[in-house]
């Protein structure tokens, strides 16, 4: 009889303190891992780490309110079964769910000088699907990108 | 330390402002004061050039569009040149290639504004 083991899939992680100079580090992060671990093109690369990068600024700026004391994660697997790539993004900041708010047209964003609006366009517009949960104190944002 | 260079320069009633690195939430706030003092001189152009920067998202994006409308009212034109595919794509996601003015290089930028 054969034994078939589970793989699981590898996961990237990478925390930081919750202050905006720290983006850069996790830009970095997420493209050296979507580039050299699962060897996406650079042009969806750049989109995915766009995406990740408006979700943890969003987070740093105003669900943690740029408390350095507090810590923000990001991991990076593949979802093997929906064939695509999973960014998990974990803080204690306030929940925010930004599955559910409705984006205004650009024009509204533009004449209302609403910059957070512009982000969380991109975000929807880039990401395939988006969960955010609540474990305790920690919010967990899932975004999924179809590859 | 800032992951963004700025340098600015003046030829005649324009001015341009030359980017080099990252524009993100942590360097926003250095170009928005030098952006501002932009405005404040009454040029009757700004231009950005983008040909060296890598990366922007939108609070690098908010700073041009909030503006718009005032640069508007006091006769100064903004226009955004060299951007490289990264960037320019950020702007054609959000359809804000159709309401800014972005062009592909300086002196198109000199000659449209």
């Amino acid at each position: 009889m054969s034994m078939r083991q589970k793989v699981h899939p590898k996961i990237y992680s990478k925390k930081v303190k919750c202050n905006v100079a720290n983006l850069g580090l996790l830009r970095r992060f997420v493209t050296n891992t979507l580039k050299k671990q699962q060897q996406l093109p650079t042009e969806l690369v750049s989109l995915i780490v766009l995406a990740v990068d408006e979700v943890c600024a969003n987070r740093i700026i105003h669900s943690s309110h740029c408390n350095e004391q507090d810590a923000i994660e990001v991991k990076v697997s593949t979802d093997k079964e929906k064939a695509g790539i999973l960014i998990e993004i974990k803080d204690r900041g306030d929940r925010f769910d930004i599955s559910s708010y409705n984006a205004p047209p650009i024009n509204e964003v533009v004449s209302n000088r609403q910059n957070g609006g512009m982000g969380l366009i991109l975000v929807k517009k880039i990401m395939d699907h988006i969960q955010v949960e609540r474990e305790g104190d920690i919010t967990i944002y899932r975004l999924f990108k179809q590859v | 330390m800032s992951n963004i260079k700025i340098t600015v320069e003046e030829q005649g009633d324009k001015q341009i402002i030359r980017l080099s690195g990252e524009l993100d939430a942590s360097s926003a706030l250095e170009l928005d004061n030098v952006l501002q003092e932009s405005i404040e001189g009454q040029f009757t152009a700004i231009l950005i050039d983008c040909s060296s920067l890598d990366y922007i998202s939108s609070p690098g994006i908010g700073l041009f569009t909030s503006r718009i409308e005032e640069m508007e009212q006091q006769g100064t034109s903004l226009v955004l040149f060299g951007l490289k595919d990264s960037v320019s794509t950020v702007f054609e996601i959000l359809g804000l290639d159709q309401l800014l003015k972005i062009v592909s290089d300086e002196y198109e930028a000199k000659s449209t504004s």
